[in-house]
């Protein structure tokens, strides 16, 4: 599914590189926690698989395909058909009612809406799936409370079967019951589908779901020698998560 | 009192030019219209099927206006001398009776000039004078009979204002000629009225 | 882009209470330069359709513009009068067809009153050369038995609600309701004219030895004290006007104007004026050019405006939107899809916007039409807008998605660096 090789990443007028990866592969249908600290790279990792960074040297893999080596638009055609993202937070447009943002991604690719069949049937399937009821379907999304926007935001990168579903921190915002429905119907779902899963997270108990358990600062040759700090060190400015840390009540 | 012998002065010059078509005398400088018809400024609709005309064309090759008033001395006139208003209203009375050019009649023109409009409507411009000069109501002595044009055009002309500087093609067609009228004596259903823009030299 | 559409109007429906003012700011911008544009046609319009056909316009010496003013449009007054011997002169000169003597200084009820001959009604044109033409009734008989007759125009009827066989009064100079009345001198009505769309709707045609008649004992703008003279005996007395106030003339030949004008301008028994309608009116328009220009401008400035609040509330609501670009990105969407979706939501408030101001500019043109009408002779066009009204619109609507790209742009490099992570 993803083949990562040699590959080497610095932000732009970083000093050194953040990442360093000699070798990283994500099989078919295989499920993959990364854990790490905040600050080590994680997102960075996701927004390189993802197709959204590109690496100053080296190549990344999906599909086969040599993805790091294509200009933007082809990136961003092939992660409509093949990838779907989960972020920490504000997964969905407040404005669209809940069906509306699961549909997204077959509004912006053809084969996943061709995937999904009837992708509007195909929408209440996964709604019902990830067991959110056909009364909240309509409502604009911002009506729903945390726990229901990731299992809504999980049903959006499943719809149409990628064959990739890279997810960043989503169940940070939960709490304990709420954590563990989701990672039973995320883990469900992609077994079903037969997608690979990339889940990235600095919570080890989560780590006994997956397939494969390994810890970035181990294949990042180029994690700093210090020993990391929340909010310090990353030449960000030491965010958590793919998405903005805002201060929304979970 | 200097008015009529300014005026005599000031509308001697056309006079000339008028006459220097008729016999080019020497040493006598010949003022031509301010718009030289000829100029190479051609506009790309239909210049070939419309022949290019200057004023001097509409005059007929054997009119003298000079006739009557040979051998007066204009300089020995004072400008208190009643004889300068006479001899202005005399001119003013040849201009008036001033004849049309035959040889022009039916033929198809293209001649530039000044707008005097008669009848604007919403559409445009339906009917106007075409005359030589800039001017020729307000300041100026009028122009004589045989150069002043009475344009109707096919289509109403959009946008063109008193003073405008303008061709027209079309068919010249001489009207009938009454000496008693003090009417100009050319008129045309103007093909075309296309704006005069003078090309840099 | 269908995508792109769905998510621009929700997204930017989400947020109607900001965008309605932007919209309001866009619409009263677009109302405005509508409004203005057409009012300067129909005026200018008005004008030129106001007389046609005639060839001079003859006056006392003032000024051209003046002249054209006060005879045809029966704005302001005349600073002199002609004397009816001189139009008799240029009645007789061989190049002049016809002489149409007009007096004008009375009112009735604000509007002007015109005496004038019967040839009025035989040669005075407007438009395309169209004739004026009777609605209800026949023009006055200008005779001495029908000495008290008045022709109505179109306006006068409507909105005073006059029909055939009322009785009316003139009074004395434009004063309205405080003029002096000729109340002992009665008209009656017995002509009204088709509607014109020129000054000829506001006035009151009577003859002109009527004018006469009514002033006989009037003296220096007010009535002779003990003076009556009964209606009837008015007739016996000599009737025929020494002056007048103005003349249309018509020419055998239309380019015999210069001969005519001149000789006007060199009559010596008095100082007297001949224009030419249409380059008066080039004239007036050459005056009145600067001040419609700077209107125009100051219209589009306000359409600038309009346009930069639409920017502005744009580019700051950006900011809290980073997330939903991320969203968006997330899912598929290129960085110029970012650029393309703020775009079309600037594009959908600005087209709002315009929308909104073309109808008001039209309901307002509805609504002040019969104001303007009666109160300015000017009548304005209710029909469709023409294609220079159509190119207006047009450029506001380019206008606004030109602006939209601003913060198109903005936002095209917010996504691009934020990537999947951005920073607020």
């Amino acid at each position: 599914m993803i083949e990562v090789r040699d590959l080497r990443f610095a932000w732009p007028g970083a000093a050194q590189d953040t990442l360093v990866i000699e070798r990283f592969d994500v099989a078919d249908g295989e499920a993959v926690f990364v854990q790490g600290e905040s600050g080590c790279g994680k997102s960075t990792l996701l927004a390189l698989l993802a197709g959204v960074l590109v690496p100053r040297e080296g190549e990344v893999r999906l599909l086969g395909e040599p993805w790091s080596r294509w200009r933007g638009a082809r990136r961003d055609a092939a992660r409509a058909d093949h990838v779907g993202v989960i972020f920490q937070q504000f997964n969905l447009l407040p404005y669209l009612s809940a069906l509306a943002n699961v549909l997204l991604p077959c509004r912006f690719s053809r084969r996943r809406a061709a995937r999904a069949g009837d992708p509007g049937a195909a929408a209440r399937t996964l709604l019902a799936h990830v067991a959110i009821g056909d009364d909240h379907w309509s409502r604009p999304a911002a009506e729903l409370s945390v726990g229901q926007q990731q299992r809504v935001a999980a049903a959006r990168a499943l719809i149409g079967r990628p064959e990739l579903v890279i997810a960043d921190e989503p169940t940070s915002a939960l709490d304990a019951a709420r954590r563990d429905e989701f990672m039973a119907l995320l883990l469900g779902e992609c077994r079903a589908n037969g997608a690979s899963l990339v889940f990235v997270s600095h919570d080890e108990r989560l780590a006994a779901h997956f397939d494969r358990h390994l810890r970035l600062p181990e294949i990042n040759l180029a994690a700093p020698l210090d020993p990391v700090l929340p909010g310090d060190s990353s030449p960000r400015g030491g965010r958590s998560g793919l998405a903005p840390t805002g201060g929304r009540p979970g | 009192m200097t008015a009529p012998l300014l005026r005599l002065l000031a509308a001697l010059p056309l006079f000339l030019a008028a006459a220097a078509h008729a016999q080019p005398a020497p040493g006598v400088p010949t003022m031509a219209p301010p718009l030289p018809g000829g100029t190479k400024a051609a506009p790309p609709t239909q210049s070939a099927a419309f022949r290019e005309i200057k004023w001097d064309d509409l005059v007929p090759p054997n009119w003298d206006p000079m006739k009557e008033l040979k051998g007066l001395d204009f300089g020995a006139l004072s400008d208190a001398d009643p004889r300068a208003a006479e001899l202005l209203k005399k001119m003013r009375e040849v201009w008036d009776n001033a004849p049309s050019n035959p040889a022009l009649d039916g033929q198809a023109v293209r001649i530039p000039g000044f707008v005097v409009p008669l009848e604007e409507t919403k559409d445009g411009l339906k009917e106007f004078l075409l005359v030589p000069y800039f001017g020729a109501c307000i300041h100026s002595p009028p122009p004589p009979a045989n150069q002043i044009i009475h344009v109707l055009p096919q289509t109403a002309a959009k946008g063109v204002r008193s003073m405008d500087a303008v061709w027209i093609s079309g068919t010249l067609v001489r009207e009938k000629t009454d000496s008693y009228m003090g009417a100009a004596s050319y008129r045309m259903q103007a093909r075309a009225v296309e704006p005069y823009v003078e090309r840099p030299r | 882009m269908k995508p792109l559409l769905h998510v621009a109007w929700a997204s930017a429906w989400n947020r109607r209470h900001t965008l309605a003012f932007v919209v309001a700011s866009i619409a009263l911008a677009t109302f405005l330069l509508l409004a203005l544009e057409r009012l300067r046609q129909d005026i200018r319009t008005s004008f030129v359709q106001a007389v046609s056909g005639t060839d001079l316009v003859v006056g006392a010496r003032t000024g051209p513009v003046q002249l054209m003013l006060y005879a045809v449009f029966r704005i302001g007054s005349a600073t002199n009068t002609v004397k009816a011997e001189s139009l008799r002169e240029l009645a007789v000169h061989r190049a002049v067809a016809w002489v149409v003597p007009i007096s004008l200084g009375d009112s009735h009820r604000g509007m002007p009153v015109v005496g004038t001959t019967t040839d009025y009604f035989t040669h005075f044109r407007y438009g395309d050369r169209q004739p004026l033409a009777l609605a209800e009734g026949r023009a006055f008989g200008g005779t001495l038995d029908t000495l008290y007759q008045a022709v109505i125009g179109a306006e006068v009827a409507g909105s005073l609600g006059y029909r055939l066989g009322q009785r009316i009064t003139l009074a004395h100079g434009g004063g309205g309701s405080l003029a002096a009345e000729h109340g002992d001198k009665p008209f009656e009505v017995v002509g009204v004219l088709a509607r014109t769309g020129t000054p000829v709707d506001r006035s009151v045609h009577v003859s002109l030895q009527a004018l006469e008649a009514i002033h006989l004992e009037w003296a220096g703008g007010a009535p002779l004290p003990g003076v009556r003279i009964a209606p009837e005996q008015a007739r016996k007395f000599d009737l025929e006007p020494k002056q007048v106030t103005a003349a249309l003339v018509g020419l055998k030949s239309r380019s015999a104007v210069f001969v005519v004008q001149r000789w006007v301008g060199a009559y010596e028994a008095e100082p007297l004026l001949a224009v030419l309608p249409g380059v008066a009116l080039d004239e007036l328009w050459q005056a009145i050019g600067v001040g419609e220009r700077a209107l125009l401008g100051i219209s589009v400035l306000v359409a600038v405006v309009g346009l930069l609040s639409l920017v502005a509330v744009v580019l700051a609501g950006l900011g809290q939107r980073r997330r939903e670009l991320a969203v968006l990105r997330a899912v598929g969407a290129a960085p110029r899809h970012v650029l393309l979706l703020l775009a079309i939501e600037g594009a959908l408030v600005t087209l709002a916007g315009a929308l909104l101001g073309a109808l008001l500019a039209a309901a307002a043109v509805l609504a002040a039409g019969p104001w303007v009408q009666s109160q300015l002779g000017v009548a304005l066009q209710r029909g469709a807008p023409d294609a220079v009204l159509w190119g207006l619109w047009g450029a506001i609507v380019a206008a606004g998605m030109l602006a939209a790209l601003v913060p198109g742009v903005r936002a095209y490099r917010l996504s691009l660096a934020d990537g999947l992570s951005p920073r607020s």
